[in-house]
C-alpha cells in the first residue's frame, strides 16, 4: 500500500520517502485558497520532512513558506521546522554552529519553547557532542518529566553509548507514562537482552537481565496478539536460558526469580509455534496477515532456520 | 462495498415511498367511498384495513432498507487491547478499511510508534546521508 | 464483573469502544425512524405498534450480528486450528462474538430498543397522520 502523507515519515524506508517526496509538485500545485482541512497542514509538514530527506530543498522551502504564511514565523512548531531546514542545508560545521547559536538565542528569550529545545538536543547529538546532548536532555526532563518521547530519546542516547542500565531506566520511565505501549515493552526487552549478552558471564546480573527481558517480552505479547517482535525476542531469550541451564546447575540466589525450567520450555515452544505460524502465513500473503514488516518476517524465518539446524 | 449497500437502501426507500403513496391513495379512496355511501347507510365502516399487497410491500421495503443500512454500517473494531493491537500488527492498514475500501480516516497505526521514531528529535542530516547512500547503491533494494 | 486489576492487565481500547457504539447508535436511530414510517403506513395502533418496533429492532441487531460480528470473528483463516495443534490455551485465544466489540451483550442486543424509541414514536405518529389524512 502506498505510504500516506498523513503520517510522520520518520520510520519509512528510503523508497517510501522517495515516493512521498515525488508527490511534492502535485501537492504544491494546489492553491492555498479555499477551505482548509486538518489534514492539509499535516500533509505539508510531512512533505517537508520527506523532501528534506530526499534532498529536494526547493520543494521543502515552498512547504516551509506555506506553513509560515499560515501559522506565522513565531509559532514554536514552525520555528523548529525552520531550524530543521537550516540544519539540513548546512554545509559544514561552522554553519551548524550558527544554527546552534540561533537555537540558543531563541531559548534565551523563551526557555519554554519545547520544539526548539528538542531540536537543539537533536542537533547536538547529530554533531557528535553526545554528552552535551545528554545533559541538555536531562535538564529538559527535569523541567518536563512527563514527556515520553524525550525519555525514549534519552534511552536511545544512553544505549548508543553502551550505558545499558541507564538506557533501561529511561525506558522504564516511558513505560510509566504509557504503560500499554507494546512496542516499548518489546524494546525494553531487547535492551535487557542486549545488556545480558554484553555483560559477560558475570552470572548474577546477566541472569537478572535475562529474567527481566523474558517478562518484558511476555508482557508485550500479552498486550498484542501475534506480535512478531515480541515472539522473536521471547524465542531469543528462552533459547538462551535453556542453553545456559543445560550448561550450569541452577544458581538462583539473589533477588531475581527465573521461572521454572518447564515454564521456559513451554514458552519456547509457544514462541516457535507462533513464529512459524506468522512466517508461514505472511510469506503466503494470506488475507489478514499482511501487516508485518517484510524485513522482520525475514529475520524471524532466519531465526527459525538457525534453530532448526541447532536441534 | 459501499455502492451495494447504498443501492439496496435507495431501492428499499423507493419501495417504501411507493407503499406510502399507495396507502395514502387507498385511504383517500376509502374516505371518498364512505362519503358517497354515507347517504345510504349512516354507519361508516371506517377506514377498512390496508390491502394485503400494500402491507406486504411495506414490510418487504422495510426489510430491504434495514439490510442496506446494516451493510452500510462501518466495520466494528475490537475493544480488547490485545486483540486490537494484534489486529494492527497482523493486518496493518488492511484491517481498518472502511466500507468504501479506503483506510478509515482516524486509523493511525500503532499509536505508540512515535515513541520509537521520535519525530521531534529527528536527525535530518543523518537521514539525508543515508538516503543519498541508498540512491548511490542503486536505490532499488528494500523496495516494498 | 472485572476488577480494576483485570483492566490493567488486559486494558480496553476506549477509542474502539466509542467507534463501535457510535456506529451502533447511528444504525439504531436510523432504523428506528424507518420502522416508525412503516408502522405508520401499516396503520398499527397501540400494542401492535410497539411489538412491531421491538421485533424489528431485534431483527436489526441480529442482522448486524451476522454481517459484522460473525464474519469478522472467523478470520483470519487457519487461526483456530493452530491453537489446538500447539495445545496452548489462553494466550491469544481469540475473543469472539459480541464481547469482542462491546462491553456486554445487553448493550448490543437491547440498547437499540431504548435508543431509537423517541425517533420511532415521532415518525410513527407523523406517518399515521399523513396516510390517514
Amino acid at each position: 500500500m502506498a505510504p500516506s502523507l498523513l503520517y510522520n515519515p520518520a520510520k519509512l524506508p528510503p523508497s517510501a520517502a522517495l515516493q512521498l517526496a515525488q508527490q511534492a509538485p502535485i501537492v504544491l500545485q494546489q492553491s492555498l485558497s479555499g477551505t482548509e482541512t486538518v489534514d492539509q497542514w499535516a500533509t505539508y509538514e510531512n512533505l517537508l520532512l520527506s523532501c528534506l530527506r530526499t534532498g529536494d530543498d526547493e520543494a521543502a522551502a515552498k512547504c516551509m513558506d506555506r506553513l509560515e504564511e499560515r501559522f506565522g514565523a513565531d509559532n514554536e512548531r514552525v520555528m523548529a521546522l525552520r531550524g530543521l531546514l537550516s540544519e539540513a542545508q548546512a554545509e559544514n560545521n561552522g554553519e551548524l554552529e550558527a544554527v546552534l547559536k540561533q537555537y540558543d538565542a531563541i531559548l534565551e528569550g523563551n526557555n519554554t519553547n519545547i520544539p526548539i529545545t528538542k531540536r537543539r538536543i537533536a542537533l547536538l547529538r547529530s554533531m557528535g557532542r553526545v554528552s552535551d546532548a545528554a545533559s541538555a536532555l536531562v535538564q529538559f526532563l527535569d523541567f518536563s518529566p512527563t514527556d515520553a518521547e524525550a525519555w525514549s530519546e534519552l534511552s536511545d542516547l544512553y544505549f548508543s553509548q553502551g550505558l545499558y542500565s541507564q538506557a533501561i531506566y529511561a525506558l522504564e520511565e516511558v513505560l510509566l507514562l504509557s504503560p500499554n505501549a507494546w512496542n516499548i515493552h518489546a524494546r525494553l526487552g531487547e535492551l535487557q537482552y542486549m545488556a545480558a549478552t554484553t555483560s559477560g558471564n558475570g552470572g548474577g546480573s546477566q541472569q537478572k537481565y535475562l529474567a527481566e527481558a523474558l517478562k518484558r517480552f511476555a508482557r508485550s505479547i500479552e498486550l498484542c496478539d501475534d506480535y512478531l517482535r515480541g515472539y522473536y525476542g521471547l524465542k531469543l531469550v528462552t533459547t538462551r536460558l535453556l542453553k545456559e541451564q543445560a550448561k550450569q546447575a541452577k544458581t538462583d540466589e539473589g533477588e531475581f526469580t527465573l521461572p521454572e525450567p518447564r515454564t521456559i520450555q513451554r514458552l519456547d515452544e509457544l514462541a516457535t509455534a507462533k513464529l512459524s505460524e506468522i512466517v508461514r502465513h505472511s510469506s503466503l500473503k494470506d488475507r489478514g496477515w499482511r501487516g508485518y514488516d517484510e524485513r522482520e518476517v525475514a529475520a524471524a524465518r532466519e531465526l527459525l532456520s538457525q534453530n532448526g539446524i541447532e536441534r | 462495498m459501499t455502492w451495494i449497500s447504498k443501492t439496496i437502501t435507495v431501492f428499499g426507500g423507493l419501495l417504501l415511498a411507493h407503499a406510502c403513496y399507495s396507502a395514502q391513495e387507498h385511504a383517500a379512496l376509502q374516505s371518498f367511498k364512505a362519503a358517497a355511501t354515507s347517504t345510504l347507510t349512516s354507519s361508516t365502516p371506517a377506514a377498512s384495513s390496508l390491502p394485503v399487497d400494500i402491507a406486504i410491500e411495506t414490510i418487504v421495503a422495510t426489510l430491504i432498507t434495514v439490510l442496506g443500512l446494516v451493510l452500510g454500517t462501518r466495520p466494528l473494531r475490537p475493544i480488547q487491547w490485545r486483540v486490537w493491537a494484534g489486529k494492527i500488527e497482523r493486518e496493518g492498514e488492511e484491517g481498518f478499511l472502511g466500507n468504501n475500501g479506503e483506510v478509515e480516516k482516524d486509523y493511525m497505526g500503532n499509536p505508540f510508534s512515535y515513541l520509537e521514531s521520535r519525530p521531534s528529535f529527528v536527525d535530518i542530516r543523518k537521514q539525508r546521508k543515508e538516503f543519498s547512500q541508498w540512491v548511490k547503491n542503486g536505490g532499488s533494494q528494500g523496495k516494498n | 464483573m472485572l476488577s480494576e486489576r483485570d483492566y490493567q492487565i488486559s486494558p480496553i481500547v476506549q477509542e474502539s469502544v466509542m467507534h463501535n457504539s457510535k456506529a451502533l447508535q447511528n444504525l439504531q436511530s436510523l432504523s428506528a425512524s424507518l420502522f416508525g414510517i412503516s408502522a405508520g403506513i401499516l396503520g398499527l395502533e397501540s400494542y401492535s405498534g410497539f411489538l412491531f418496533y421491538i421485533f424489528f429492532s431485534l431483527l436489526t441487531s441480529f442482522l448486524l450480528y451476522t454481517t459484522h460480528i460473525l464474519s469478522a470473528s472467523s478470520t483470519p483463516k487457519g487461526y483456530k486450528e493452530n491453537k489446538n495443534v500447539t495445545g496452548h490455551k489462553g494466550l491469544g485465544s481469540g475473543v469472539t462474538g459480541v464481547k469482542r466489540y462491546f462491553r456486554g451483550g445487553y448493550e448490543f442486543w437491547f440498547g437499540g430498543v431504548g435508543n431509537g424509541f423517541a425517533g420511532f414514536v415521532l415518525t410513527w405518529t407523523l406517518f399515521y397522520g399523513l396516510v390517514r389524512a
